[in-house]
Parts: structure tokens; C-alpha cells; sequence
């Protein structure tokens, strides 16, 4: 089916051929064009309210202030970028590498791989509904995608390329010029790193995922979910289990920093995360909270990839406070005020986690580029073996 | 399988062995085989979807087609309709079309077959199916085979509003809603690949 | 000689003590007058006023049908049933459910016959007892025990009233709306809690009144909350009466305009017995009214007796222990207002940090009111008649009563935005129907410039097909159902499809037809 769709999504964008590519003059999936030619999203949850904007609460509750207004070309053009192993320093790796759309765009490994597989000690999240979110990487020291892309394009152990190296290649490849030129008509002849974070960030923000079952029954149709998914839902927003306390509907995470103390894995060294970040005692090894949103799609879990399933995942939190932590680390974290004993039976996990399923909506997923500027073939590399399986599904579209 | 091919071969030869009776009037524009012809600006019939013929036919008797002035061929055919004595004698003359071989007029207009594929992808092959053959389920007529040139003069007449104009011809007014998200330029193309389909 | 030196050493340490108190006196005068004089009577405007039923605008309309209950069947199976408006009435017997309402405007109501009660028994194993989401909620005449979570919880829910229940040993909260706004909580009576009896968390314009709360961890608290009075309850034995927090880490941020008036708060000396980690189990058995980072807390009327720690407590995040910070939330508790309340016999038995404070400050007599750390334009309108300590940057108040505010409860409603049947439609037709369908491209469904042209005149006939498709295409997948959506809705987006053009302006259809 998801094969199917992606074929027909094709239709919608213009022809990708290495020669003649175009930029789409269309909207991605919803959003409005406006008359003054900026996409605008819209969604049934626009009909809500949420206290102070902050877009948390119960199930009829809106969802947080968004970044919408780029334009169809810009957000094509994202696109083009996105896919394009020319932005990693060896022409291997592109952002899709790591943040795959089959893979709910994270890579399906506990931690990615970057440029000459070089290890990384942080899983790479989902970069569904970006638009909402404020605050970037797992430590929260971004507050803008310009801001965060920076990190993993020019850390040597990511996409390893330098802002010089980008510009050049970039502004050496006359497909590039003209496609800036037409997504930023006003600026000057050379491509600029601000144009390039533009338009990568318009791509971002048109991944938008909230027409998962979940979102219809929150729209009001009762018969959307299963008894098993509703008593899913029930413990997750219950006071016993405390999942939508943080991960808080409509977008299910609250954008908080919390300590919840998970471990390193064998002979890792302890992550202080937001502590180390914020120079904040109260945050030693704290990290943002995760949106739930499609994340059946992306195991494994945690900052570090630790639980390889969501039960596995939703296990921890019904394992008791600080139970996966040494004495020393016990002491020196203030592990959050909900992270308690909810004596979770295996049954209620099993509903928790029919629930968590119930959050998958990919219907807006993008369609892969058939062809790129550069030549490249799109995505470049993909460092997880999971990964490898759906390469050759997907460029056959 | 197999049970299907009788059937369409068994109804094959009862339609040319026992061709609708009322049909003679018609062959003298239409063509013997409803082949069509060109000099009389009448178009292939054959093989097009019945109920589209005998709705098109009922339009004609009753007005609901042909009654537009500026449309002086749809006139003479809704004289020419009106001889059918019944509804009877309009479901046999449609039967006996539908069941003939669809014919390939000769090609009158050229354009972009590439483009028009892509155009027609785009607006037309919702309804009229992905090889022009039409969709029952959509009311939408079979489109391969017609010819060219009347397919061009409809789509004026639609963009002119002289077709589809009249409140109860449902799926006419739907195709002249259609018929303004194409240019002329477009038309050619699509014309030009619907002429493709089949050759 | 040495009489007389030790006469001037005496003299000169007066004048430069007597020139250290003027300099003090001066520049921290405790008769500086604080606040605005009107505080209290000026912003009368969105908020119901004296002659007013506080329940005006909360709760259901009861407008609907009324569907019985009775021992033996399931609450939820007539909330499922129930629609907007309608009574859901429950009668004497004992129900072990969770209920959970996702709907709007019910009127969920217990029926007393002779003393017996309907009584939601959670058996140790069901986690909570009501959760709701819906907009205007009651929930009224319940006995409710031996849940693991909460009583009644809201999430988001606008316009609750939570009266007449009991709630007796449920597990973390008794009462909890969360993130709602217009609310009233009156008379209801809790015990046996392991956090707050009654916690409003993340709310705007709520009123907390009659109600009785006792042998619990906290008996009221007010968190990240705005807008809200708490008056006339009997808060007693518990280890806090009555709190008034900003919760550090969460996505709302302040705590302010709470007034804490009429209350009788006294014997709140129950031994801690908050879950391990959970910032009430750092509250000290024995305190009153705990104002921590909350700001504009005026406290007024209130019988304030035999808390053993201290009578009130006004403080701020890096004094209280537990507590993570958050760069985002002021950590201050400032514009705190004492006014007249009877206070004695508190303070008896204080925590070893206000005993210390003690010392320093050399005072003796057990203390009525503490204040540690910064509160900024803070004041007491009578100091004398209480023993204060920590409260020496406190002003005179400017304001001596609150009784020109009789409740922040809303005069209407809040109401979610009205949007037009054409603006919703425009929200799921961009929001649902263009994965699918482009205006003038094919992409999985057809094109909508076809879907006009076949359905121009029929917005009803499109609104049955989504909710019920058919394949009519050899080469289009089919089109899944959309019968999620309400009838209602179905409609105004087929409306909306059959009217919207490329630039997402809506035209009426029947000016397509005859341009």
C-alpha cells in the first residue's frame, strides 16, 4: 500500500529528471496556498483552543504555534536538499541518511552512523511535526531547525562538512543557482548558507502527521479506536501510569526538559544531557521530551537507543524510580516527579503500547526525488542494515 | 473467463445478425458499421457505452440536446432522434452500436501526444478511464474511437456552454464545468494522445 | 573614669545602632504602602459578580435526554450512548469502572435514595475512577474509592463542576482538572490521599469553595494556576492545608491572582505520606498555607490554628528542597497579601530550617507567618497581630479586603472560537483531504477539479460518498472511508471541496456552474 501511494504521489510533484528539474509550485499535502504564494497549514485541530497557546491538554485541545508561511518552491527545494548527499562533506550522506521517510524519518538504529561511520552516542529523532516543536536535539540547546541542521552538517562525525565547503559546491552547480534563484527571487546571485537553513527548515516544517486513528477519535468518532487502543489511552492519560503528564496530547510531548534516568549502555559513559547544557544541576541527565507521534515507526528508543521496543520502552517507566541506575547516579539526578512505581501489569503495557500504535499517520509522507541537481543518487548512504532493505523499494519510485 | 468470451461473442453476433432494424436511417450519416464519416461531420458510434447512447438519444428527442441555435448539427440530430418511435426501438439502435467493433477514424489534428498523455492523466482519465474508454459508474462516454474532430467541436460547443447548458443534463453540465480548465493548445495534445490509444 | 568611658562607648553604640535602624527604617520602611488600593474592586470586567449562582456558567446544559443507570450496568456503556446535552444518571449501587468521557456537555449526576449513594469502587486495581476531556462536565453525587490514580481527572476540559462527591482513599489526586479553564469545585468532601486532595493544575479562572479535606498529603493545591479563589473550606490533618505552587517543568509557567480567603486550615500535622519523589512529599507536616513562586497570593479571612510547623509559609524554589529549576519560571513568590486572618497556636514544632531562622533572628514565641527567601512587593496589612518572621521587606497593605471580587468564574462559558461551517471545512480539507487529492493534479484520488464538475450541485451526495465510497476506477486505489468525520462536517467539507479553487479561496459552487 505505502509502495502504491508513494507511486501515485509522483504525480503531484513535477518530474525529477536529472536535466530539467523544476521546482513544484504546489503546496505539500495540507497546506493552503496563499495568494501572496506561502504554503499555510491547516488542521482540524485549528478549531481548539489551548491555554496560553501552549498547545497541551486533552484531546480537543490545539496544537502549539507552528512555522509555516514558506513558500512551494522553497519547501521543493528543501526537499531537493534534504535527499542530497552533496551537503555531506564526502557525497555520501544526506539528511535523509539518518531521518529516513520509511524509517518514520529517524534511521532504525539505536545511534546513527555518520560520515565514515563514525559512531554517535544520540539517537537520531523523528523529524515529523517539527513545526510545532521549539526546542531542537535530544539536549534541547537549539531553538530553531536553522540553528540545529548546523550541528549535524558540520560535525565531523555526522555529514562533516564545513559551511565553505557547502557554499562552493553548492554555488558551483548551476541547477542549484537557478532553483535558489527561483525559490529566492529577491537575493543576489550567490547561494547563501541562510538560504540553504531556509530552505531546509520550509521541507521540515511540511512533515505533519495528525491524521493518525488516534486523531479521529479525538476529533470525536468514537468507534475510531478498539476497546483494547481506548484502555490503551485510558492508562496512558490516567495518574497511574502518567504518560500524557509529559508526552501531552495534541503533540504528545510537552516540550520539556525531564530526568527520567535511563542508562548508557554497557561501557558508555554517563549522557548529562540538558545539565551539561544549561549548566543546571536539576537538569544532569535530563533531555527534551519526545512527541509520540508515529513512534511505532521508529524503535528504537530512548536518547540512546536503548529499548529495541515500545514495550521494552513503556516497561522502564513501571520499573520503579531510578531502578536502572547506579547508587552514585541515583544521588546525583532529580529524577523527575512522575518517574514513580505505577505497578503497570503486562497486560496494561500491552494496551499502552496498542495505543502508541494508534499514533501512526504517514499519509503526507514525500516522495524520495528521482533525480537530484548534483547527480547524486538521492539519500546516499544508508547506514542501517534495516535501512538497506527499503533502498532499492525506493528509488525504484 | 471462458463463460465471458461466449457472451460477448454470442451478443457479437446476434448484434450483426440481427441488426437493429431502426438503424437503417441512422447508417446513412453514421456509417454501416457506425464507423462514422467525416464529410457528414458525424461521428464513430461503434463501440461506444450504450446507456451513454441511448441517454444521448433521449436528450436529442426530448430537447435536452440540440437545442441550442448555434449548434446546427446537434439540431438535425435531434430531428433525426425524434424518428425513433420508442424507447424500445432507442435501446435497440444503442445495443446494436455498442456491440460493434470500435473503428479508428482517420486523425485530423495534431499536437504534444507526450504532454497530452500527461494532461489527460491529469484531468480527464478520472472519468473517462485511463485508455479513453470510458466509465460507466461515472456516466462518462468512451472517448478512443470517436474521432477526433467531433471530440474537438463537443468541447467547444461545452466550453461555449451551447452543450451541457440544460439544468437536467447532469453530466453534460459536469463536462462543461471541466471543459474551462483546458486551453485550446491543451485540447490538441489531448486530442492528439487519445488518437495514440489503441494504434 | 571606666563608668564614664563605658557611658560613652554605650552612647556611641546607640548612635550608630540608632543611625543603622534610621538608614534601615528608611530605605525598608514597613509602613511603605504596597499594591493598588482598588486591586480588588477595579477589574470587575469578564467575571461574575455579587447576585450571580457561581455555577452560571459551568457545568452541562442538561438540555439532552435523560439515560438511567442502575446497579449492576456500566456507567460508560451511557456515556457512549449519551450525546451532547443529555443526563447521565446513576443510581445507588456500586460501579467498578473507569469512566471516561470524550464528549462535550454531560451531565454526569449520582442519585441519593435514603443515604445510599452509587459508589465507584476501583478495588485497589483500576487506576482512575472519571477521566474527561469534553468541554462543560459535571460530575456530581459520587462516593469514590480505592483507585490507584485519580478520582476525577480533566484534561483540557473548559467549564467543569465537580460537586457533592466524596472521595475517600484513591491513590495520587481526589480532584484533579488539568489544564482547563472555568471551573468550579464546591462541596465536596476527600480524605485518604497520597498527594493533593483537591489539585488544580495548569488552570485559568477557578473557584474552589465548601468543600472538606482532611488525612490527606495536601488538601488544596494551586499549581501553575491563575485566577482562582479558594474559600470556605474546612482544611484539616492534613500534612499541607493549603498550597499555592509554580510546578517548575512544565509547559505553563505561572502562578498568580489566587486569592485564599474564609478557609478554616487548622491541625495540618498528618505524618508525610506523599509518594517518594512527588514535591509534596518535601511539604512539612505541620503547615498551613504554602505559598511557593506563586505570585499576587493574597490571604484574607482564614482561621489559621494548631499547625505545628508554621501558619504560612511564603517561599521560593531554591528554598524548598526537591525542586529542579526551570530557567523559564520565576523561582519568586512576589505581591503576596496578608490581610486580617485569626491565627494561634502555630508553629509549635518547627522544621529545623525555620527553628535556625529562629535563632538568627532571635525570636522566641512560635511563629504564626515565614517568609524565606526574595518576595518582591510583597505586604501585610497588620503585622502586630501576628509573630512574623522573614517578612521585614513586607509593606503595609494599600488594600484591606477582597470582597469586590466574588469569584473569577467567567460570566459566559469559555468557549472554544466559533468557527463557520465554511472554516472547518477549509481545516479538513487542507487537513485531511489534500493527501490525497491535488486541486488540478492527479495524485492518489482524483483531481478536485473533477470532483466539482461531478458533484457540483450535490455537496450532500459527495458528503454520503466519503462517509461510504465505492470504487469507480479501475486505476485509482479506493478511497478509504472518512466516516470519522461527523455528518456535520462531512458536509462543510464537501461544501468547502465542491467551492474551493487553486488558491484555497472559497467560491460558491453555484457561481462554477455559470461563470
Amino acid at each position: 500500500m505505502r509502495i502504491f501511494f508513494a507511486f501515485f504521489c509522483l504525480f503531484a510533484w513535477p518530474l525529477d529528471l536529472a536535466a530539467n528539474i523544476a521546482l513544484s509550485d504546489r503546496c505539500p499535502p495540507g497546506f493552503e496556498l496563499t495568494p501572496n504564494n506561502q504554503c499555510q497549514l491547516h488542521s482540524l485541530y485549528d478549531q481548539y483552543n489551548s491555554l496560553y497557546g501552549q498547545g497541551v491538554g486533552g484531546l480537543k485541545t490545539a496544537l502549539p504555534s507552528r512555522r509555516d508561511g514558506f513558500s512551494p518552491q522553497q519547501i521543493d527545494l528543501g526537499r531537493l536538499l534534504f535527499f542530497d548527499p552533496l551537503l555531506s562533506g564526502d557525497n555520501t550522506l544526506s539528511c535523509a541518511s539518518c531521518h529516513h521517510p520509511a524509517l518514520g524519518f529517524a534511521d532504525g538504529r539505536a545511534t546513527p552512523l555518520g560520515i565514515n561511520g563514525a559512531s554517535n552516542h544520540r539517537a537520531a529523532p523523528s523529524l515529523w511535526n517539527m513545526a510545532f516543536l521549539t526546542r531542537f536535539f535530544w539536549d534541547a540547546r537549539a531553538t530553531s531547525l536553522e540553528a540545529q541542521m548546523q550541528g549535524p552538517l558540520y560535525s565531523p562525525r555526522e555529514m562533516g562538512t564545513t559551511p565553505a565547503a557547502l557554499l562552493q559546491k553548492l554555488n558551483s552547480n548551476e541547477s542549484y543557482k537557478h532553483l535558489f534563484s527561483v525559490a529566492f527571487p529577491n537575493a543576489n546571485q550567490h547561494i547563501t548558507l541562510d538560504q540553504i537553513y531556509a530552505a531546509v527548515a520550509a521541507f521540515e516544517t511540511s512533515l505533519v502527521s495528525l491524521n493518525s486513528r488516534y486523531d479521529r477519535y479525538a476529533h470525536g468518532h468514537q468507534d475510531a479506536l478498539s476497546d483494547t487502543e481506548i484502555a490503551g489511552l485510558n492508562i496512558f492519560r490516567s495518574f497511574v501510569a502518567r504518560c500524557a503528564e509529559c508526552h501531552t496530547p495534541p503533540l504528545f510531548t510537552n516540550q520539556q526538559i525531564a530526568v527520567i534516568g535511563v542508562a548508557e549502555p554497557m561501557g558508555q559513559s554517563f549522557d548529562y544531557g540538558a545539565g551539561t547544557i544549561f549548566n543546571n544541576p536539576s537538569w544532569k541527565g535530563g533531555f527534551k521530551v519526545p512527541s509520540l507521534r508515529n513512534i511505532a515507526r521508529t524503535a528504537p528508543y530512548m536518547h540512546n537507543g536503548v529499548f529495541k521496543s515500545l514495550k521494552e520502552a513503556a516497561q522502564f517507566y513501571t520499573n520503579g524510580r531510578g531502578h536502572a541506575l547506579d547508587t552514585e547516579r541515583k544521588k546525583e539526578l532529580l529524577l523527575h516527579w512522575h518517574i514513580w512505581e505505577p505497578n503497570l501489569t503486562d497486560e496494561e503495557l500491552d494496551q499502552l503500547v496498542a495505543f502508541m500504535h494508534t499514533l501512526t499517520d504517514e499519509q503526507f509522507t514525500p516522495p524520495i526525488p528521482k533525480a537530484l541537481p548534483s547527480g547524486l543518487p538521492p539519500i546516499g548512504v544508508l547506514p542501517s542494515p534495516l535501512a538497506d532493505t527499503l533502498t532499492s523499494k525506493h528509488l525504484k519510485n | 473467463m471462458q463463460l465471458r468470451h461466449l457472451f460477448i461473442l454470442l451478443s457479437c453476433t446476434s448484434a450483426l445478425t440481427f441488426a437493429s432494424p431502426h438503424y437503417q436511417t441512422c447508417a446513412s450519416c453514421h456509417g454501416a458499421q457506425g464507423e462514422g464519416n467525416a464529410a457528414m461531420q458525424a461521428p464513430a458510434l461503434a463501440g461506444q457505452s450504450a446507456t451513454y447512447l441511448a441517454r444521448q438519444l433521449n436528450y436529442f428527442k426530448s430537447g435536452i440536446r440540440g437545442g441550442d441555435q448555434s449548434d446546427t448539427l446537434a439540431q438535425q440530430m435531434r430531428a433525426m432522434a425524434g424518428i425513433l418511435p420508442s424507447e424500445a426501438a432507442v435501446q435497440s439502435v444503442s445495443l446494436f452500436l455498442a456491440n460493434l467493433p470500435r473503428t479508428q477514424p482517420a486523425v485530423t489534428i495534431s499536437g504534444d501526444a507526450d504532454k497530452g498523455y500527461k494532461l489527460y492523466n491529469m484531468k480527464c482519465g478520472a472519468c473517462h478511464g485511463p485508455n479513453g474508454q470510458g466509465n460507466e459508474a461515472l456516466k462518462a462516454p468512451a472517448l478512443a474511437g470517436v474521432g477526433d474532430a467531433y471530440l474537438a467541436r463537443q468541447f467547444t460547443l461545452f466550453k461555449t456552454g451551447a452543450r451541457g447548458s440544460h439544468p437536467e443534463d447532469k453530466p453534460g453540465r459536469q463536462m462543461k464545468m471541466m471543459s474551462t480548465h483546458l486551453s485550446n493548445d491543451d485540447l490538441r495534445d489531448v486530442l492528439a494522445y487519445i488518437n495514440t490509444i489503441g494504434r | 573614669m571606666s563608668n564614664k568611658l563605658f557611658a560613652v562607648l554605650i552612647s556611641a553604640g546607640l548612635l550608630v545602632g540608632g543611625f543603622w535602624l534610621g538608614q534601615h527604617l528608611a530605605t525598608n520602611s514597613p509602613v511603605a504602602l504596597v499594591g493598588d488600593a482598588d486591586r480588588y474592586t477595579s477589574n470587575a470586567a469578564a467575571r461574575i459578580t455579587a447576585g450571580t449562582a457561581l455555577d452560571a456558567s459551568v457545568g452541562a446544559s442538561g438540555t439532552g435526554t435523560t439515560i438511567d443507570v442502575f446497579n449492576g450496568e456500566s456507567i460508560q456503556a451511557a456515556v457512549k450512548r449519551a450525546s451532547s446535552g443529555d443526563i447521565i444518571r446513576v443510581y445507588p449501587g456500586t460501579y467498578q469502572e473507569t469512566v471516561y468521557i470524550d464528549k462535550d456537555d454531560i451531565w454526569l449526576t449520582g442519585v441519593i435514595q435514603r443515604g445510599h449513594w452509587p459508589i465507584l469502587e476501583g478495588n485497589h486495581t483500576l487506576n482512575d475512577a472519571i477521566l474527561y476531556s469534553g468541554n462543560n462536565i459535571t460530575v456530581e453525587n459520587f462516593r469514590i474509592t480505592h483507585y490507584k490514580g485519580n478520582a476525577i481527572m480533566g484534561q483540557a476540559g473548559n467549564n467543569f463542576l465537580i460537586r457533592n462527591n466524596h472521595v475517600i482513599d484513591t491513590g495520587v489526586y481526589g480532584i484533579f482538572p488539568q489544564l482547563g479553564k472555568n471551573g468550579l469545585i464546591e462541596r465536596n468532601i476527600l480524605s485518604g490521599i497520597e498527594d493533593a486532595a483537591i489539585y488544580v493544575g495548569m488552570c485559568d479562572n477557578i473557584h474552589v469553595n465548601n468543600n472538606e479535606v482532611f488525612e490527606n498529603v495536601a488538601g488544596i493545591e494551586i499549581e501553575n494556576t491563575r485566577h482562582a479563589i479558594v474559600e470556605n473550606n474546612k482544611v484539616y490533618n492534613n500534612t499541607g492545608g493549603i498550597l499555592a505552587f509554580i510546578t517548575p517543568g512544565l509547559p505553563i509557567k505561572t502562578t498568580y491572582d489566587v486569592i485564599i480567603r474564609n478557609n478554616f486550615i487548622s491541625d495540618n500535622n498528618h505524618v508525610n505520606f506523599g509518594a517518594p519523589g512527588s514535591i509534596v512529599a518535601g511539604v512539612p507536616s505541620g503547615s498551613g498555607i504554602v505559598v511557593m513562586a506563586a505570585d499576587q497570593v493574597t490571604i484574607e479571612g482564614n482561621i489559621i490554628t494548631n499547625n505545628k510547623n508554621v501558619g504560612i509559609v511564603i517561599t521560593d524554589h531554591q528554598s524548598f528542597a526537591n525542586i529542579s529549576l526551570d530557567p523559564e519560571s520565576d523561582p519568586n513568590s512576589d505581591q503576596v497579601a496578608i490581610l486580617n486572618n485569626v491565627m494561634f497556636n502555630n508553629g509549635y514544632q518547627p522544621i529545623n530550617e525555620i527553628s535556625a531562622l529562629k535563632l538568627v533572628n532571635l525570636i522566641k514565641n512560635d511563629v504564626d507567618i515565614v517568609n524565606v527567601g526574595t518576595s518582591a512587593d510583597s505586604c501585610i496589612l497588620d503585622p502586630g497581630k501576628y509573630v512574623t518572621l522573614g517578612l521585614d521587606d513586607y509593606g503595609r497593605c494599600n488594600f484591606s479586603d477582597t470582597h469586590g471580587t466574588v469569584s473569577y468564574l467567567l460570566p459566559e462559558p469559555a468557549e472554544p472560537h466559533p468557527f463557520t461551517d465554511t472554516e472547518k471545512g477549509k481545516m479538513a480539507y487542507y487537513g485531511i483531504c489534500t493527501g490525497c487529492h491535488a486541486y488540478n493534479v492527479r495524485m492518489i484520488g482524483p483531481p478536485v477539479q473533477i470532483i466539482q464538475a461531478l458533484y457540483m450541485d450535490n455537496p450532500e451526495g459527495l458528503a454520503d460518498y466519503i462517509a461510504k465510497p465505492i470504487k469507480k476506477r479501475e486505476d485509482y486505489p479506493e478511497m478509504p472511508a472518512q466516516n470519522y468525520l461527523s455528518p456535520e462536517l462531512r458536509l462543510a467539507v464537501a461544501k468547502f471541496m465542491l467551492g474551493v479553487d487553486n488558491q484555497g479561496q472559497f467560491n460558491d459552487p453555484a457561481l462554477n456552474q455559470n461563470p
